[in-house]
């Protein structure tokens, strides 16, 4: 059943600070701009490093695909940055692999493993 | 008791949830799997969506009409709505060679995305009118790539 979205931050230390979007619920035409609004807020308050975790996303739309578009066009205008992915689940792989995207992205399986590479 | 066969919205995002669970509901009688729902699932959500927002430009008072028929291993679903006359099954082009990450604007992918997942899709125009548009999902077919 539908679920809303509900996305909790949290800041990782690695190589270099890497800041964590916790996303769950629902990423859809109407919620993936609450996504896009929450990153933008963390890249104005100089966040570069950002990983989504995405391993509570219950539905996910070609929304959520414009939702990152988003937010590397926001990193890029900010001076550069790195955007890359956690643990997606089926919800948000089967829009990834239709349309052939999921080689476009970095997409990582655990968590520290993932803040250590940026 | 079953489930309803059909929903009436208004043309408003906020209502996305609402026909998810209403198509969620009548998978899960019809007994179709996980895999399959979650396809047929991100197709219907992909055609209201885009009646939504480019058939009504997101002006809510437009009408959306959901309805579906349980088969073995299958569900069928007809969307009507009272939007400018399109035909989505005809497509377009969204260039999956080129990066989502490196594009001006994305779009397009709700249409490839709604095309490519369903057995079965036609659009006509109804006697009243309408756009009519319908998706077969068939979980006992050979997956479509």
């Amino acid at each position: 059943m539908s679920e809303a979205l509900h996305i909790a931050v949290s800041e990782e230390k690695g190589n270099v600070p890497v800041t964590v979007l916790h996303v769950s619920g629902d990423l859809d035409s109407k919620t993936y701009q609450e996504l896009e609004t929450k990153a933008g807020d963390l890249i104005g308050g100089g966040a570069k490093n950002i990983l989504l975790d995405l391993s509570g996303v219950k539905f996910m739309g070609s929304a959520g695909l414009r939702a990152m578009h988003g937010i590397s066009n926001k990193l890029k205008n900010s001076g550069g940055g790195k955007l890359k992915l956690l643990n997606p689940t089926d919800a948000v792989s089967r829009v990834m692999f239709t349309l052939g995207f999921d080689k476009y992205f970095d997409i990582q399986s655990d968590l520290n493993e993932a803040v250590k590479s940026f | 008791m079953g489930t309803a066969n059909s929903l009436e919205i208004k043309a408003d995002l906020d209502n996305l949830g609402q026909v998810r669970d209403f198509i969620e509901s009548n998978m899960e009688e019809t007994g179709l799997s996980r895999e399959c729902a979650g396809e047929f699932l991100l197709a219907i959500d992909e055609a209201v969506s885009n009646i939504i927002m480019h058939g009504f430009k997101s002006k809510p008072d437009g009408d959306i009409e959901l309805e579906v028929a349980q088969q073995p291993n299958a569900l069928l679903v007809h969307i009507r709505d009272n939007a400018p006359l399109f035909d989505p099954t005809k497509g377009s082009n969204p260039h999956l060679e080129i990066s989502p990450l490196e594009r001006e604007a994305p779009g397009g992918f709700g249409v490839y995305l709604l095309n490519h997942l369903v057995d079965k899709i036609a659009y006509r125009v109804t006697d009243d009118g309408r756009n009519e548009l319908t998706m077969l999902k068939n979980c006992m077919a050979q997956a479509k790539n």
